[in-house]
């Protein structure tokens, strides 16, 4: 019956784009008050030198330097890596693409308490989804900036921890634990996940300075990456899970074909259909030349880290670069570079997992040195606590453009978290979904038409009955299996949302089904959806000519569908204010949201029913 | 300057890696294993519930009933089965004229993705919809005239999943519902449902004493007015079968069938037929899974042979042989299929039905077996003496994808 939730509705898109344009001019402030602040730390700061007695006074100065080379890479690859994220994410579908389209579906045959979990955010999300989307945006470019800008030190860690907390949120709710808790999973599809690699990059950049000096570092990463390969090369090879079959019911097929769906460059398209139906025709051996290869991957990184003494260089390299190519391999052929489409978020686990690799590598190959780290950290008998906050000022101005700038990259996380904090805390729901789903409520100002009909107990009851009282008018069939009971539900939360005002409200539903709507049915239908107890509730039915002339005047068709359909009836709900004029329409499919947005369409109905109560 | 922090750590790790140095490629390796075996037995699919000792064959909604007037209903599904909102329950009758095909009469109004139950009365057919997604009522749907008109009523609680959920009794139904803790009653046809029994209710009753009922799974209409019901039974040997007085008052009579000791019954179905009432038994036990029937007629209960299963056999459809008796369709763990009959205590086997067929249907002086593609339906039929079966009708169905969401 419904039509779907469109997940480009305009006016959501509108407002999106509006949001991003407003919190873009924040950022702009933001980066003119970097600019203006690091001039202002300047001139005091030669105001000091050329007093002569700044030093002193001012305490040691903060830690400076580059950092670690594998740190370096860490955050320079990963900085971009969240502000692409963030980009991607200010794409038109994301609003009510992401929810619908990316988080629900990921949660396919995962446990009921992982499908509880994302439906709890999506049900957030799809609360506010335009503040919701924004948010995403900022805090992965600020998280993102700030990576790439912060000083050496404390800064650089901070970035780190940020990186760890948003990419466990994204791995959790976005991702439904990267697909891990699903029975398909498989590396070739981003297994474990993006954001799981990405918090676990945030948690090596936010490791002391010091576990960078000597190679060990970049050994237990090689073994960890090696150990993850492995791993999935027993889970990509263990039978009964499908990869080994071919033809078109095969695993790896079957994802190999969706992928192909996306929207993408044609040369692109080619090639992912190419490798689809290679591994249509030859299943058992594509599936044995990924196992393969991810073992002697898995095998050569762990082997190349060697042991604590004796570290073997060249094994590690080959490792290193046969795992680059691997996962190069699977993005383009499998995972079709993952970001084309309109609701990719990010470019999928593979660049990831091998910018993961290169950082072990780099940490093998290239430690920190002691000397680098002392221009890192304070040294050492220099507790932290004697350096004032203004010992700032004893920094070059590199540094203090550097710190500046990451300040204003974490104002840029929270231009994007504060927002979508509120909103969660606050009790109403936009009403954008039911907006995306119906369009916007219809301005009418017209008598609303009689009806002469029968409440839940019988009674006969006109449109006259409510006079002096806001009428909700809906129609719903009470033997439908879906929409119905969605929109009865939408009706009682928009009645709780009334509060004392309730009482100056009806909430009136006619019974729209040409077989079943006598008083006994709409009475079971009150029982199901908890609304016996309803003060102003009224399900009305009566002979089927009288709600057929109601059904009319209102623009209602109902009609018998063959072969066990449900009845076919359009989706409205009408506003009539206490003098019985016929105010607002309003559609009511819930759409694809039904689930999850059940709160937007009684958030809509709650305001347009505020604007009337109480009119003379 | 010292770095007072510095060997302290260094010196630790440097033990720690002595310690592990020697085989840290295996301990990767067994890390790996165990956490690619523990992912993957976490992702393997639950064994469904079964109770310990009973039989798993469970009786399907797909079915087909002779009313008294001669016509032959079949229940079965239809569209893709694979998805609980696009398959759509189909109701067909043929007139018992010779020659006579299917005609589809589904009755209208309302979605019927949960299933059918039809049952058959003197005043004609009365069809339950099962619950499906938000609904938790179940509509009803009756006809007088062979499926041309229908009026609607319901029951107002969730009719159990089961072929015989619910009968014609006397001048009103019976329903079991609410997963079988219920026994609703509807007085004539007045639309008004009450409270006949629950199995709580039975429990401690002299006769039931034995069965320890759990739940009940079928009714039907017994003997003035009586109603027949069946329950799982907490105790081996019993069949759980009982007869309630027309007005519900009194205490149950308990209808003894004998069971083999040790083994554990479970009533699939209750047919009452010109013979009395007719309960298709699964029976478990040490002589493996068979099914049996049980007919009930004057206060006694008359066991037929044995009808032995082979593992992992599935019952697909049953329902009424005219006459008296009861017919059951089964697939096999390869897929294969092979039809069943009851009647005065004999179980005969039909030549092998068409490779696919979902139902299949008794009528006088003919039988059907049925095969569904989406929404074609294939009819079959055999001949007296024939060894073959050959097509009969196919029957192309309107079905509304995506209508139920």
């Amino acid at each position: 019956m419904g039509s779907g939730t469109d997940a480009t509705g305009s006016s959501v898109v509108a407002a999106f784009h509006h949001t991003l344009w407003r919190q873009f001019l924040v950022v702009v402030l933001l980066v003119v008050a970097v600019g203006v602040l690091r001039a202002v730390l300047r001139a005091r700061q030669l105001r000091a030198l050329s007093a002569g007695d700044g030093r002193p006074a001012l305490g040691p100065p903060p830690p400076t330097g580059t950092g670690a080379p594998a740190v370096r890479l860490l955050r320079v690859g990963f900085g971009l890596f969240w502000i692409l994220d963030g980009i991607l994410q200010g794409q038109s579908a994301m609003p009510l693409g992401l929810p619908l389209r990316v988080m629900q579906p990921a949660t396919t045959g995962t446990p009921g308490w992982v499908q509880h979990l994302v439906h709890f955010a999506v049900t957030t999300w799809l609360g506010h989804p335009v503040t919701a989307a924004a948010a995403v945006v900022w805090i992965q470019v600020g998280i993102g900036l700030a990576l790439l800008a912060a000083p050496p030190g404390g800064w650089s860690r901070a970035a780190g921890a940020a990186s760890v907390g948003w990419g466990l949120v994204v791995w959790v709710f976005g991702e439904a634990f990267g697909g891990v808790m699903a029975p398909g999973a498989s590396w070739l599809f981003g297994a474990p996940g993006a954001a799981l690699l990405c918090a676990v990059a945030g948690v090596l950049i936010a490791l002391p300075a010091r576990t960078w000096e000597g190679p060990t570092a970049g050994r237990w990463l090689l073994r960890g990456a090696g150990a993850l390969f492995l791993g999935l090369a027993v889970l990509q090879a263990w039978p009964g899970r499908g990869f080994w079959q071919g033809g078109r019911r095969g695993g790896v097929v079957v994802m190999v074909r969706s992928m192909a769906q996306t929207h993408q460059p044609a040369p692109l398209a080619d090639l992912v259909r190419a490798f689809g139906t290679l591994a249509a025709g030859h299943g058992w051996g594509v599936n044995l030349g990924a196992v393969t290869a991810m073992a002697a991957v898995g095998v050569g990184l762990v082997a190349g880290a060697g042991r604590v003494h004796e570290p073997r260089p060249a094994i590690a390299t080959a490792a290193a670069v046969a795992a680059t190519v691997l996962c190069l391999a699977d993005w383009v052929l499998v995972q079709d570079l993952g970001f084309f489409g309109g609701v990719g978020t990010d470019p999928n686990s593979m660049p990831v997992l091998a910018l993961l690799v290169a950082t072990g590598w780099t940490a093998l190959r290239h430690p920190a040195t002691a000397t680098a780290r002392a221009a890192t950290v304070p040294a050492a008998g220099t507790p932290t606590s004697r350096r004032s906050p203004a010992s700032v000022l004893n920094a070059p101005p590199a540094y203090l453009l550097r710190a500046a700038a990451a300040l204003a990259a974490f104002a840029v996380v929270l231009l994007g978290a504060v927002p979508m904090a509120v909103a969660t805390a606050s009790p109403s729901v936009s009403p954008a979904l039911t907006e995306a789903v119906n369009g916007p409520p219809a301005a009418e100002d017209v008598p609303a038409p009689g009806f002469h009909l029968l409440d839940q107990a019988g009674r006969p009851v006109s449109l006259a009955t409510f006079r002096g009282r806001v009428v909700a008018l809906a129609f719903l069939d009470p033997v439908c299996t879906n929409d119905c009971p969605i929109i009865a539900q939408e009706l009682r939360m928009a009645d709780a949302a009334l509060g004392a005002t309730a009482r100056r409200v009806a909430v009136v539903a006619v019974a729209t089904n040409p077989i079943y709507h006598s008083p006994a049915v709409v009475r079971a239908f009150d029982r199901q959806e908890g609304l016996t107890g309803l003060a102003n509730w009224y399900f009305l039915s009566g002979p089927l000519p009288r709600l057929r002339q109601a059904w009319r005047a209102y623009g209602v068709t109902a009609a018998d569908e063959p072969a066990g359909a449900m009845v076919a009836h359009s989706e409205l709900a009408a506003v009539i204010d206490p003098r019985g004029r016929l105010r607002v329409i309003l559609g009511t499919n819930p759409g694809a949201a039904a689930g999850a947005g059940r709160a937007s369409f009684s958030s809509l109905l709650d305001q347009e029913l505020h604007r009337f109560v109480g009119r003379p | 300057m010292i770095d007072r922090r510095a060997p302290g750590p260094r010196s630790r790790r440097k033990t720690r890696g002595a310690l592990l140095g020697p085989a840290p490629v295996a301990v990767a390796v067994a890390v790996a294993v165990a956490v690619a075996v523990a992912v993957a037995v976490a992702a393997l699919p639950a064994v469904a519930d079964a109770p310990t000792g009973a039989p798993p064959i469970r009786a399907p909604l797909t079915s087909s009933v002779v009313d008294p007037a001669g016509r032959t209903w079949l229940v079965v599904p239809m569209g893709i089965l694979s998805q609980a909102t696009n398959t759509f329950w189909q109701l067909f009758v043929r007139p018992p004229a010779a020659g006579a095909g299917w005609t589809l009469v589904t009755p209208p109004g309302v979605a019927d993705n949960g299933g059918l139950v039809a049952t058959a009365g003197a005043g004609g057919l009365q069809v339950a919809v099962l619950p499906s997604q938000d609904l938790h009522f179940s509509p009803l749907a009756s006809t007088a005239d062979g499926g041309r008109s229908w009026s609607p009523g319901l029951v107002p609680a969730a009719l159990d999943a089961s072929p015989d959920a619910l009968a014609v009794a006397g001048s009103g139904a019976v329903a079991v519902v609410d997963g079988g803790r219920l026994l609703l009653e509807e007085s004539g046809r007045s639309g008004s449902w009450r409270r006949l029994r629950s199995a709580a209710d039975l429990a401690p009753t002299g006769a039931a004493a034995e069965c320890r009922p759990i739940a009940f799974s079928a009714a039907a209409a017994g003997p003035d007015g009586s109603v027949v019901v069946a329950t799982a039974c907490h105790r081996t040997g019993q069949a759980g079968l009982f007869e309630l007085a027309a007005s519900g008052s009194g205490a149950p009579t308990a209808i003894r069938v004998p069971v083999a000791s040790g083994s554990r019954a479970r009533t699939l179905r209750l047919v009452a037929g010109d013979g009395g009432v007719a309960a298709l038994l699964a029976l478990g036990g040490r002589r493996g899974d068979r099914l049996e029937v049980a007919t009930l007629a004057a206060g006694r209960a008359t066991v037929s042979a044995s009808f032995r299963l082979d593992p992992g056999e599935s019952l697909v459809a049953s329902g009424s042989v005219p006459g008296g008796g009861i017919f059951v369709l089964l697939r096999g763990r390869r897929g294969a299929e092979r039809l069943a009959d009851e009647r005065l205590g004999r179980w005969d086997s039909l030549p092998v039905p068409p490779r696919g067929t979902v139902a299949a249907a008794f009528s006088p002086g003919r039988i059907d077996a049925v095969t569904v593609h989406s929404s074609t339906l294939i009819d079959y039929t055999i001949d007296a003496g024939a060894a073959g079966w050959r097509r009969a009708q196919v029957v192309r169905v309107p079905i509304q994808y995506g209508s139920s969401g």
